[in-house]
């Protein structure tokens, strides 16, 4: 092109033809360019990172928070350290209240429960960490299973043909029109980049609930607070639990997409093929988190 | 990106620059003393005016009329093919359950069943240790008995998870069945709803076509009549009104414009095909964790996540069912429509009413009209609408 862009400057002195070329050639090459341009940056950017998901989902999927890390545990034990004083204050209250206030058998019996309680609960608090760690190396062993289970590698394939797809339609899209480019930009965009948010908003998710396990459990022990302490609870299992539901998800959209009937959800036109199943299987990872939350309410007393 | 990517970027980039530079040397080296080729190529000769016009092809116009006609074909291409799959496919769409035999399903399930076993073998044996050896209240004993003869059906019935889940889907696809027949006969409901769907895909491609063919006709007769107008005389009334008619702003119409019409056909493809899709794999993703339903709802802890996972597996399980009560309803309500109310509000036009369209449109036995009423409009967001509320109004469907 620089060649013949070069050629054509000596050329354009004449009427026709070199005048006709230099005229009309950088005008369609550009026209052309600046469209396939814009679906290389496009397309490029909403595809960003879809090889080391492709190549890491497993690993995407296993990972979790360290409860010990230093700076993790630095924020819990500044929660700790914040509730200790309260469950002092109430311990020394119930236990003063059952030595030297003579009241009804009754209320003592509530006073000596409660004092347990909080005792259970400021040794609940106090071990918080090491409960989370147990927790997640429960539901990292379990996923790890799973995933065993799992065609990974069939879900990568499908992922990618899905990519390979609405790139494809992007690019004849950006031909036509780059504004038609805009709207095919965002399905792409939509699998890849949210795939990546849901992986890594689990993450941060499960940081934020291992560092407030103190709250939630200290808001659980008392009647008062128990709808608070018991959704905060509740959201902490489920943020965990979730790499659990990932796991099965992509399973069960392998073993969906492999095991379907030829043709069913499959429409051909042109270069295009566009599988339905394919495309849902691959979106499946971005959808998972709303459907646990939306399931699983209100499981504990 | 990848490094060759980099570089062929960069090429472009610099390519665009300077083709931009192109016109401007062009004219400064115009008034200079260069040479000039066009002795040498045969100014004027009918072998270098065919040349000529042959390398106009490639001006701005014409590019975008080479796209606009690509659009054409491929909005063309692709309605009809999406059209085609809806007419013939949708009661196998409603009617498909996935098999819960394949080897990758029946692999899971007997995993999840094993990851349970131990739990049940443990909870009986804590159980019967229970009974036979700690001397408790006559209500603990009976509690534990009771407990042990749930362990021992919910361990039977999580043994049969698969055979259970398989029982469910025969029965709500043979209700589906009765109300909007099998795939190879459908019911007279399911194939009104299905012309019904496939007409709005028609009518949209029509319309697309309709905005888009009279600057396609201007545009190539002018690309045509500038082509020979060029060869036979480069500055006569021929080439210059060639150029003209690529010239008229009356009738432009981006191809862009027309994407509000193409997100109709892309609703209906989500209604259809994508909430279908996502049934397949919920009842799937269900049928694989029945395990569970039945190990959670056994036991009075965890019996409120068993409740909500049996009405998940229910619902999602039912939706085959009211999907097919669904297409009854948007058979049965476009029926009764009076043609008057059908025909007076919607998107579009009637072709008759535009001369000669309609007589052109028969001719060409081309499928479809020019107008989507609102009925129809109304019975594609039915099938959005059906599944929601469904879930909205049968979400605590199981007594606490």
């Amino acid at each position: 092109m620089l060649a013949a862009a070069s050629m054509a400057v000596f050329v354009c002195a004449a009427d026709t033809p070199g005048e006709a070329f230099s005229k009309n050639f950088p005008t369609a090459v550009v026209y052309i360019t600046k469209r396939i341009l814009y679906y290389n940056i496009a397309s490029g950017y909403a595809t960003r990172g879809v090889d080391i998901l492709s190549d890491n989902l497993a690993d995407f999927i296993l990972m979790n928070p360290s409860p010990k890390d230093p700076m993790v545990l630095d924020l819990t034990r500044f929660f700790v350290s914040l509730l200790q004083p309260f469950y002092l204050l109430a311990i020394s209250i119930t236990g003063f209240y059952l030595l030297l206030v003579s009241s009804s058998p009754a209320g003592r019996n509530k006073a000596k429960s409660t004092l347990i309680k909080l005792v259970i609960s400021l040794v609940l608090i106090s071990l918080s960490p090491q409960i989370m760690s147990i927790a997640l190396d429960i539901t990292e062993n379990i996923t790890s299973s799973v995933l065993g289970q799992a065609d990974i590698a069939y879900y990568s394939y499908a992922l990618n043909r899905v990519i390979d797809g609405l790139r494809s339609l992007h690019k004849w899209s950006c031909l036509i029109s780059i504004e038609m480019g805009y709207y095919t930009f965002l399905p792409l965009f939509f699998v890849v980049w949210g795939t990546y948010l849901m992986l890594l908003l689990r993450f941060f998710a499960v940081v934020l609930w291992i560092i407030l396990l103190p709250l939630s459990i200290f808001l659980y022990s008392f009647t008062f607070t128990k709808n608070i302490g018991r959704n905060m609870l509740e959201q902490t299992i489920l943020w965990s639990s979730m790499q659990i539901l990932n796991a099965v998800v992509v399973a069960v959209a392998a073993i969906g997409m492999m095991f379907k009937p030829p043709g069913f959800m499959n429409i051909e036109f042109m270069f295009l093929e566009f599988d339905f199943l394919y495309f849902v299987g691959a979106f499946s990872l971005v959808l998972s988190p709303a459907l646990m939350l939306m399931w699983f309410r209100n499981f504990l007393p | 990106m990848n490094p060759w990517r980099n570089k062929i970027l960069a090429v472009l980039v610099v390519s665009v620059f300077l083709f931009n530079i192109i016109p401007v040397v062009s004219s400064a080296a115009k008034g200079g003393t260069s040479p000039n080729p066009a002795s040498i190529v045969g100014k004027g000769t009918y072998g270098s005016r065919v040349f000529t016009q042959i390398i106009s092809l490639l001006e701005g116009d014409n590019i975008q009329l080479a796209l606009r006609v690509f659009f054409m074909v491929w909005v063309t291409k692709s309605m009809d093919a999406f059209a085609e799959d809806i007419e013939n496919n949708l009661s196998k769409y409603i009617l498909l359950n996935p098999d819960l035999r394949n080897p990758g399903s029946l692999n899971l399930l007997r995993y999840f069943v094993s990851l349970l076993y131990p739990v049940y073998i443990l909870a009986i044996i804590v159980s019967g240790f229970y009974i036979i050896f700690i001397p408790g209240s006559p209500l603990g004993r009976s509690r534990a008995k009771s407990l042990l003869s749930k362990l021992v059906i919910s361990m039977v019935l999580v043994s049969f998870s698969s055979e259970i889940m398989g029982m469910l889907l025969y029965l709500t696809e043979q209700s589906t069945v009765e109300i909007i027949g099998d795939e190879y006969n459908p019911s007279a409901y399911a194939s009104i709803v299905a012309l019904e769907f496939s007409s709005i895909v028609y009518c949209v491609r029509n319309l697309v076509l309709l905005v888009n063919i009279p600057n396609a006709f201007l545009a190539g007769g002018g690309t045509i009549m500038a082509f020979f107008g060029g060869i036979l005389n480069p500055h006569g009334f021929m080439y210059e009104f060639g150029h003209a008619m690529h010239a008229i702003e009356l009738i432009e119409v981006e191809t862009v414009w027309c994407t509000p019409l193409i997100l109709l056909v892309i609703l209906m493809l989500i209604g259809v095909h994508g909430l279908l899709s996502i049934r397949y794999f919920m009842v799937l993703l269900w049928a694989m964790l029945m395990p569970f339903t039945i190990f959670f709802s056994s036991f009075e802890f965890t019996r409120g996540i068993g409740r909500s996972m049996i009405e998940q597996t229910l619902l999602w399980s039912s939706l085959q069912v009211f999907y097919g009560v669904t297409i009854v309803l948007i058979a049965v309500g476009i029926t009764i429509v009076p043609p008057s109310m059908y025909n007076s509000y919607g998107i579009g036009l009637h072709k008759n009413d535009i001369p000669y369209v309609g007589a052109a449109m028969d001719k060409l036995d081309v499928r479809g009209d020019l107008f989507i009423s609102i009925f129809s409009f109304t019975s594609m967001f039915l099938l959005f609408l059906g599944p929601l509320l469904m879930f909205t109004f049968f979400q605590k469907l199981l007594p606490p």
